[in-house]
């Protein structure tokens, strides 16, 4: 990934799962994993859609605030991700919905995300998924 | 070894292999086994949900070994996981849910009690015959159960080995609610240790079973409960990373041995009197497909034509509720266990007019299994437009911090069809240049009727006990992962390629021993009939040796 897309890709996962009351996307390292998981076997196939889908983030963001995606106010990146979400491109909906897919994931891979959701069948760590190589 | 040439070679070390690797090698025939998988040690088994069911731990690399299937809804060949079960030592036993039924009695006999509807047959032997084996398999992998409780199994020649295991305390009400709905709940029979057990482990209840191989040893694996015990004999050799793709025959047309690549591919011949193939339903059929020679030029023992026919699936039907632990202070649902292990065969049976056949499943609840990433997937993605931000993570908080989920699942017939069916593909080859498994697919409307009824009822249940949020995940669906029938047992060798022993027709020294020889699909996850079944042919290949 660019640099440009690393910022967008993390901008984007902080308000997937924000930081509220309680670890979120950003505490857990979901972008790092996301990242990881796109270099993985049977998911490089993924990353076309994921160049696609952060260009196209950044480009809307420009188009609505005239900076870019990772440097707007959380609001600001709401709207961005709402706008797309509204989009009726067929392909930038199935990233979306794997954008949201590997962000849990990232969250879930993470003890920290583990300890915050009190799921009691299953250590932190349990799920420290690190994608066999 | 003596003189270079096996006794037996046994091609698969899962519920087929495992069995007759212990017996035949207790028996001192000199057993070769070799297994396409490697070999893991119970700690090498990732509990981590994303490498098991997201990166398919136990699954053949998909990209260079994928099956095709072609449906009614197809106009092209799609690759595709369906009918792979595990590629390691031990096979599908060890990530199995280790529900270990008995068919009943009927299911042997499914084309007298039901007439000729579809493909179905009657099996060359019943119930009675299976019964002191499948007994014996209960012994040898350690089946934890309570017998007497269920009115619909049929004989039991004794007890289960070990006690029923420990379940969630909201156990009793769930028993409670399946009674005043007339069901007669039971614990479900499971090959796991409830105690230590043939030296190993009791189950530690960690949660990562079902789909999972267990860390400690508890689940009565073949890796763990059978493989070593055959090796402790000194007859018994496992061979794993061996991908075998071919079996041999003699210029008298009796199986020679086999022919397998090593994980660098060079090949290598193993010379053998006995030739058993245990590789699962699609693989044993394609690998039979794939021995071609002069004698048998459309595949070993095919003369019939029948291999790969009849293939059969389970139907598979499953549904779950969630209970809000607020709503129910009269619940111990605060508790934490991850089991619920209650079963009932009350709708092996359906009434009449319900379906082309009046034959249902076996119904079992439990805990959501340990899958609470594909649970919160679920919850953003499941339906309508993918949720994120402040209300996906409320809707997170919600889901695993105030409530319970409790689920039942139907394992029922797959009625055997002429329109679904192995074959070689044409065009797809996997990783070794061999022409993978194309799965031909038809699904009758009876698996929808009746699991669509099935669902119903567990529905009730859930409802009774105060479950909210019901929500089906697979109606009359198809398992992807228990495979049977493509090596018909039968007594006419014109329609079947197996004789009552799983013995080729055609070549006397060839068995082919997992789920391969089904007629029929029986109304309950088939293993401990598969297990059960391999130590009955184990008997019959010693009786032959020894005589």
């Amino acid at each position: 990934m660019t640099g440009e897309q690393q910022r967008v890709l993390a901008a984007a996962v902080e308000r997937i799962l924000p930081s509220d009351d309680g670890p979120g996307a950003e505490e857990t390292g979901a972008a790092a994993y996301i990242e990881r998981l796109l270099e993985t076997d049977g998911f490089r196939s993924w990353q076309p859609l994921f160049d696609d889908g952060l260009g196209r983030l950044e480009e809307l963001a420009g188009e609505l605030y005239g900076r870019s995606f990772s440097a707007g106010s959380p609001e600001e990146r709401d709207e961005v991700l709402r706008r797309f979400q509204a989009e009726p491109d067929r392909l930038r909906q199935a990233f979306f919905r794997k954008l949201v897919s590997f962000t849990l994931e990232g969250f879930l891979c993470d003890g920290l995300g583990w300890s915050y959701l009190e799921v009691p069948e299953l250590q932190p760590g349990y799920c420290l998924g690190k994608p066999p190589s | 070894m003596r003189s270079g040439i096996r006794d037996a070679v046994i091609i698969g070390s899962g519920a087929g292999g495992g069995p007759l690797a212990l017996a035949l090698s207790r028996a001192g025939l000199d057993v070769l086994v070799l297994e396409k998988g490697p070999r893991f040690r119970p700690e090498d088994y990732p509990a981590d949900e994303v490498a098991n069911q997201r990166h398919r731990f136990f699954l053949p690399y998909f990209e260079g070994e994928p099956h095709t299937v072609v449906t009614p809804k197809t106009t092209r060949p799609v690759r595709t996981e369906l009918g792979w079960i595990a590629t390691c030592v031990g096979g599908g036993t060890v990530h199995m849910g280790a529900y270990l039924y008995r068919f009943h009695p009927d299911d042997f006999r499914m084309r007298s009690r039901f007439g000729p509807v579809e493909e179905l047959a009657d099996w060359p032997f019943g119930y009675d015959e299976l019964e002191p084996y499948y007994a014996l398999a209960e012994r040898e992998v350690g089946v934890a159960g309570l017998a007497g409780l269920n009115p619909f199994e049929g004989p039991r020649s004794g007890p289960y080995p070990l006690p029923p295991l420990d379940s969630h305390p909201v156990t009793p009400w769930l028993e409670e609610a399946c009674r005043k709905r007339g069901l007669h709940p039971f614990p479900t029979p499971r090959s796991i240790n409830s105690r230590p057990y043939q030296g190993r482990p009791a189950c530690v209840y960690c949660s990562a079973c079902a789909g999972y191989g267990c860390r400690v040893g508890a689940k009565g694996s073949t890796a763990e409960a059978l493989l070593p015990r055959a090796e402790a004999t000194g007859h018994c050799e496992i061979r794993p990373e061996c991908m075998v793709k071919e079996v041999t025959v003699d210029r008298q047309g009796r199986a020679s041995g086999c022919v397998y690549l090593d994980k660098e591919g060079q090949e290598h011949e193993v010379p053998a009197r006995l030739v058993f193939v245990c590789a699962s339903a699609v693989e044993s059929a394609r690998l039979l497909l794939l021995s071609r020679s002069p004698r048998f030029p459309d595949g070993l023992a095919n003369g019939s034509g029948r291999i790969g026919r009849h293939l059969q699936f389970h139907g598979v039907t499953m549904g779950n509720g969630r209970l809000r632990i607020g709503d129910h202070p009269e619940l111990p649902l605060g508790a934490w266990h991850p089991f619920l292990g209650v079963s009932a065969m009350d709708h092996y049976f359906l009434p009449e007019g319900v379906s082309e056949i009046a034959k249902g499943g076996l119904l079992r609840f439990d805990m959501e299994t340990a899958a609470p990433l594909a649970a919160a997937e679920m919850l953003a993605t499941g339906s309508g437009p993918a949720l994120w931000g402040a209300e996906l993570k409320g809707r997170l908080r919600e889901h695993f911090q105030e409530h319970r989920t409790v689920g039942f699942e139907a394992f029922h017939d797959f009625l055997p069809n002429d329109r679904t069916f192995v074959e070689l593909d044409p065009e797809v080859k996997d990783r070794w240049g061999l022409p993978v498994a194309r799965i031909h697919l038809d699904v009758p409307d009876h698996h929808r009727t009746a699991g669509s009824w099935l669902l119903d009822r567990g529905f009730e249940i859930l409802d009774d006990l105060g479950a909210v949020d019901l929500r089906p995940s697979s109606v009359g669906g198809t398992s992807a992962y228990l495979v049977h029938g493509t090596c018909r047992m039968g007594t006419d060798p014109r329609t079947s390629v197996l004789n009552a022993h799983c013995q080729a027709h055609e070549v006397p020294n060839l068995y082919v021993v997992d789920g391969s020889f089904m007629p029929t699909s029986g109304g309950a996850a088939p293993t401990l009939t598969i297990l059960a079944n391999s130590f009955r042919v184990a008997g019959h290949v010693i009786a032959g040796n020894i005589s």
